[in-house]
């Protein structure tokens, strides 16, 4: 009975012991599996897509979607890139490429909700357009990155892990924490659960709204530029493609498609159970043609066992209510 | 007013799944360049470079088409018989399956277009299709030079393990190149090496292809080599480092002149590349189908290149990279 109510109360329980479960039965499947050298190179990219994963979640929660995160990825940190070439020091070129995020995200609020347009078409827009702004900007031959740049503070290994883990572990609790324990936290749900009750509440929904469109995107340009200082280098391709690991490590991690419910913490269990699926699969030495079938098929029975076990939480909790 | 600028967004939305560059000029030829990849792909950056200079000696009309994303063959082909049915002077394209283009080409050939292919031929060369030439690499040939140039370095009395990343399963470019250097892999085994190989899907991202290859060689500590079929492989070089493999202890060699790849071939973790002067496949086709409406010359094969580039050929190649014409 307490499981089954852990499960309603916390959308992401279920994507928890999932994670768990799938680590016990993949550390069977290899043994290479569970051992410090295997987690040190999947955790490396996980900040990068965990933070990306993230913003989509909270703009999932407040009922909106948001497919150009991959562009953006790319642009924001094509920008810091341009603007160090240039001679602008790290911290004001890293701020420069953040305020792109921010104002793409701005229009991506602002094309929703002044024109009414929905977000999956306004943000779809985006991702062409962000991306072809990437190549315009750098003339389509981007600036080779300074490998003699001091940027321990941000991707420097300690142990098994990179410093950006810190990072993500630091956001992730922030935001975890203005969710679920400050006013907007509590608005942002209640727009994406009932937009007209949290209107006739007296929630500025536009507000909210465009509040985590652009959070949404400067996670996703932040998220770029962890990833161009890990492996020193950028190509206006980067990203591709990370819009639907997002929203895939999203709906893993308990956010609904139709919004009101979600997590960070659902996001970056989503993150990491998409990471461990790849992973076990290169570990298994799975043939190459065969790959995107198993990722595929693993993505959707995981999505399949969380939503069976919510259900089945859902039903005892009807059940409890009529036994009451 | 409302449904007017909606109407307006989704329009604009869907010509943005076209990304389309064009170079004006005062003479009448128009040429179309059609590719299945997406505009951020910097290989075909330095072929729009090749093209854009070419249409600039020559005074010609010049568009690039690219697709919305890579790979994606069913836009390709509707820009294909887009193009044709705009009636231009030539047409150079890339084929990346042997039977999808046929018809288009056919019927470009029944308008009396010109139509080269760049870059990626037909598997069947010429009898393949109805195209008149193509500027390129011979991409198996590529695959197997590679695969000798690696082995070339190695020692024959080892155990040998060569991972073969894969970067776009089912696309013959990609399957081609491999396939060369599997088929050398193969004589070598014949010639007596102890040699093992695998393939794996190594994606075409430089972080993910890393990953990847990384999660590999930890799962299989004997790797000694691995062949990338194009130049995301040198993402893996940040990892082996994380994981203590020092240079030389996994030899890597794969396609292209990036940067990246430059910059691991210096610290060490990449033997070679093999350059097929892409600025060659851009301006190429221009001045060939510029002859052809002007004055009538045949269209010609031009292998554009198999140059093996090793560590200490990075110097001389990079002040051209600079440039963009490499």
């Amino acid at each position: 009975m307490r499981f089954k109510k852990i499960f309603r109360i916390k959308p992401d329980s279920s994507a928890l012991l999932m994670l768990i479960a799938m680590m016990f039965a993949f550390s069977l499947m290899s043994p290479f599996f569970l051992t410090f050298g295997n987690f040190q190179i999947v955790l490396q990219p996980i900040p990068e897509i965990a933070l990306v994963a993230i913003g989509v979640t909270i703009l999932m929660i407040s009922g909106e979607f948001d497919l150009s995160v991959g562009s953006v990825f790319a642009l924001s940190p094509m920008v810091m890139v341009l603007l160090m070439s240039s001679g602008v020091p790290l911290p004001i070129s890293m701020i420069g490429g953040l305020a792109v995020a921010a104002l793409v995200g701005f229009v991506n609020a602002a094309i929703t909700i002044r024109l009414g347009i929905p977000s999956f078409i306004a943000t779809l827009g985006m991702l062409f357009m962000a991306r072809s702004l990437t190549i315009v900007i750098s003339g389509g031959f981007p600036p080779p990155f300074p490998r003699d740049l001091d940027l321990w503070w941000i991707v420097g290994k300690v142990d098994l892990l990179r410093v950006s883990i810190f990072w993500l572990l630091g956001i992730g609790i922030i935001l975890g924490v203005w969710l679920r324990k400050f006013d907007f936290g509590s608005w942002i749900f209640a727009t994406g659960g009932n937009q007209e009750a949290a209107r006739d509440m007296g929630i500025n929904v536009k507000l909210v709204k465009t509040t985590t469109f652009m959070l949404c995107s400067v996670l996703a340009g932040l998220a770029g530029m962890i990833q161009v200082f890990r492996i020193k280098a950028i190509v206006p391709s980067m990203g591709t493609g990370y819009e639907l690991t997002a929203i895939a490590a999203a709906v893993i991690g308990g956010a609904a498609l139709s919004g009101g419910i979600g997590s960070v913490v659902g996001a970056v269990i989503g993150a990491l159970l998409i990471a461990f699926i790849e992973n076990i699969i290169i570990l298994t030495r799975v043939d190459a043609n065969w790959f995107r079938f198993a990722v595929g098929a693993m993505i959707v029975i995981a999505v399949t066992i969380n939503k069976m076990a919510r259900d089945a939480s859902n039903r005892s909790k009807f059940k409890d209510n009529e036994d009451e | 007013m409302k449904n007017i600028i909606k109407t307006i967004c989704s329009v604009a939305v869907l010509y943005a799944g076209i990304g389309a560059t064009s170079t004006q000029a005062a003479d009448d030829y128009k040429f179309t360049i059609l590719t299945q990849t997406g505009i951020d792909n910097t290989f075909w950056q330095t072929i729009k470079r090749g093209m854009d200079d070419a249409c600039e000696d020559y005074q010609v009309d010049c568009q690039m088409l690219f697709t919305s994303e890579n790979g994606n063959l069913q836009m390709h082909l509707q820009n294909l018989e887009t193009t044709i049915s705009q009636k231009v002077d030539g047409i150079a394209t890339v084929i990346v399956d042997d039977n999808l283009y046929d018809d288009a080409i056919t019927r470009a050939k029944e308008n009396n277009i010109p139509l080269i292919t760049i870059n990626v031929d037909d598997t069947q060369g010429a009898s393949g299709s109805d195209r008149l030439a193509f500027i390129g690499q011979n991409l198996f040939q590529a695959g197997y030079e590679v695969a000798k140039g690696l082995l070339a370095g190695m020692d024959k009395g080892e155990q040998q393990h060569v991972l073969l990343g894969l970067a776009r399963p089912g696309e013959s470019w990609a399957e081609d190149r491999i396939g060369g250097a599997r088929k050398y892999l193969k004589e070598a085994i014949a010639d007596g090496w102890n040699l093992t190989h695998e393939t794996i899907d190594s994606a075409n991202d430089i972080s993910v292809t890393g990953q990847r290859i990384c999660q590999y060689v930890l799962g299989n500590r004997n790797t000694t080599a691995v062949i990338g079929s194009a130049f995301w492989f040198a993402g893996a070089g940040e990892c082996l480092r994380d994981m203590g493999i020092k240079p030389g202890e996994i030899h890597m060699a794969g396609f292209d002149l990036v940067p990246i790849l430059l910059d691991e071939m210096k610290l060490g973790y990449v033997d070679l590349t093999v350059d097929q002067q892409p600025y060659l496949q851009g301006y190429l086709p221009i001045q060939q189908l510029y002859f052809i409406n002007k004055f009538g010359l045949s269209a010609y094969d031009v292998n554009t290149g198999k140059a093996l580039i090793r560590p200490e050929d990075v110097s001389s190649v990079e002040k051209y990279i600079a440039l963009g014409v490499r």
